[in-house]
């Protein structure tokens, strides 16, 4: 298993340089190497390196950066939680991002999506919290609570698209696929901006995080503040899957089934499954993304490719620890 | 020596959970908290550790009063062991103790590696020191307690509290518990306090007892001045029968045939 960790982190790099080579265009990466030496140099660049730098390069920077703030946050909530069942989607942080991009879209084009988003993560994680409070505060509550904010969300999201002029809801009905084809330096600048100042203080808190996973009594008696703990780690969460959401709609699936694939690597430590569950998070979104660009003429959107995927795999991994979640 | 005085609570505005309880433990001894269900053990418990906040009276450790102190502080003067593991990641049993590290690191701190000597050194001492690499979820209940145990033991307070540590266990692992207890209490002088739902255990291993009954103290004292005939059917409303094993007095609830 040693190996396979050492592996691991070096996967972004390969599965970067392969993904590269996969699209529409045949490239030669070494030409283009050499020619973008060149142009530093003064030189011309030539379509294929435009190719590269412009449309290839930021998708799959903006993929690694939003599976991994998406498989990071998944983690980081499912130990929060004490709940291995949870991910942004289903306590209502990618949701209520998605309606503040829905907003933002068709009724107020004057704000910037990603303010929206995050306004719209924090409110519905805060809201789906207390509708499980006064539901009796159990994990079944939590997970009921968010299912029902985010069907809530769902529709209201629908109602918008009801509302705005027909160029808006094919706008939002794309982005609401999941899709990486949007992808810019700008795009990759934004997610990195909310990975850092997201996942910074959770990385230098993750021994902590751990005792936060124990039930709340024994987290008190071990001389920690859960519900204060629990409410900076959902702010830090919701910044950083926000900003995420905000450049790629929905992507399901990732948030919840990498941090598992990452605990079976590295075990539960929060100090080693945070590093892997970012790191994996983003290859995996990204060789789904390559999937989707790549497998047919078309692009189609990574979320159904996610879905796809991610479902049968999921259902191996219940059978799998069947025996821990009982 | 932890020192509970008048200390009072209700979860309703009604009834009270717990009223007027007062009682010492010192170092160096096991005080074993005895009483029916819903007696008021585990209300009692969570007022000392601090995680229910008592209406009225006072709690105090070497002269100082733990009622204004902040969860972290009084997690350095208490450590708790609960029933049972609570948590749906199977943490290796060395992570589990090292957690016990939490009052006294920093917020960014992490453990050092000699915190990493030091829970090993307390997973030799119980007996666990092969189970370090081991996933929690996997160990047996008796050994799971033992890991808890450990935690509490990293936590390095001066006193232990344990809900029920025999509750799920079998024989053989309840005395083993019990043994380490009492090796502990004099060996290293910790205040330990432990309820317990079987008077015979309290007999044989603890050096004092306070017996709760409807959220008030029924009797505090001896063990001898507890373990009374009348004073036991008093406590838990039933018949029994008292007999002496090696010195210590046994107690047989007397059995009662249904439907007569």
């Amino acid at each position: 298993m040693k190996q396979v960790v050492k592996w691991l982190y070096s996967l972004p790099l390969i599965v970067g340089i392969l993904a590269l080579y996969c699209g529409g265009s045949e490239i030669n990466l070494m030409a283009v190497m050499n020619e973008i030496g060149a142009y530093i140099a003064g030189g011309e660049i030539s379509s294929d390196t435009m190719i590269v730098l412009d449309i290839r390069l930021p998708r799959i920077v903006l993929a690694l950066l939003v599976g991994a703030s998406l498989s990071g946050s998944g983690a980081l909530m499912q130990a929060v939680f004490k709940n291995p069942l949870v991910d942004p989607f289903l306590l209502g942080i990618s949701s209520g991002a998605i309606l503040g991009c829905a907003l933002s879209i068709g009724l107020f084009p004057s704000i910037p999506t990603q303010i929206l988003a995050f306004a719209g993560a924090l409110l519905c994680a805060f809201a789906v919290l207390f509708i499980a409070h006064i539901a009796g505060g159990g994990k079944i509550a939590l997970v009921l609570s968010g299912v029902v904010l985010s069907a809530f969300l769902s529709a209201m999201t629908g109602l918008i698209k009801y509302f705005v002029d027909p160029y808006k809801v094919q706008t939002i009905v794309l982005w609401l696929l999941g899709s990486l084809s949007l992808s810019s330096w700008n795009g990759v600048a934004i997610v990195f901006a909310g990975l850092l100042i997201g996942f910074s203080p959770i990385y230098f808190l993750s021994w902590r995080i751990n005792i936060l996973s124990l039930d709340d009594v024994e987290a008190q008696t071990l001389g920690m503040s859960p519900h204060k703990m629990r409410a900076v780690m959902i702010i830090l969460v919701s910044f950083s899957c926000a900003l995420a959401v905000s450049l790629s709609g929905i992507i399901g699936w990732v948030g919840l089934l990498t941090p598992h694939i990452a605990r079976f690597i590295v075990g539960p430590q929060m100090q080693k499954l945070i590093p892997a569950s970012l790191c994996l998070g983003g290859v995996l979104l990204l060789i789904a993304d390559t999937i989707a660009r790549s497998a047919t003429p078309y692009d189609l959107p990574v979320g159904v490719v996610t879905a796809i995927l991610g479902a049968p795999f999921f259902i191996l991994l219940l059978k799998r620890a069947k025996s821990n979640w009982s | 020596m932890l020192h509970v005085k008048n200390l009072c609570f209700s979860y309703t505005t009604s009834s009270s959970a717990i009223q007027d309880i007062s009682f010492v433990a010192k170092e160096g001894e096991i005080t074993a908290i005895l009483g029916p269900n819903g007696a008021g053990k585990s209300t009692l418990f969570h007022l000392i550790l601090g995680t229910l906040k008592a209406h009225s009276g006072e709690i105090q450790t070497q002269g100082t009063s733990l009622m204004g102190l902040s969860l972290a502080k009084r997690a350095q003067h208490i450590s708790y062991v609960p029933q049972e593991w609570h948590s749906p990641f199977n943490y290796t049993t060395l992570d589990v103790v090292l957690m016990g590290l939490s009052p006294r690191l920093g917020l960014f701190s992490q453990p050092s590696k000699a915190d990493i000597q030091k829970a090993h050194e307390i997973l030799t001492l119980l007996g666990i020191a092969h189970l370090g690499e081991r996933g929690i979820g996997e160990l047996s209940g008796g050994e799971r307690q033992m890991a808890l145990l450990g935690r509490a033991l990293m936590q390095e307070t001066p006193i232990l509290l344990l809900d029920e540590p025999t509750s799920h266990l079998d024989l053989k692992n309840q005395m083993k518990i019990l043994s380490i207890l009492e090796h502990l209490a004099k060996t290293t002088k910790l205040c330990i306090v432990v309820t317990l739902h079987d008077p015979n255990l309290a007999s044989q291993y603890a050096n004092r007892i306070v017996a709760i009954k409807k959220g008030k103290v029924y009797h505090s004292g001896s063990v001898q001045e507890m373990m009374d005939k009348q004073r036991l059917e008093g406590l838990y409303d039933h018949p029994i029968e008292l007999t002496t094993l090696d010195g210590h007095p046994i107690m047989r609830g007397k059995k009662e045939c249904f439907g007569d």
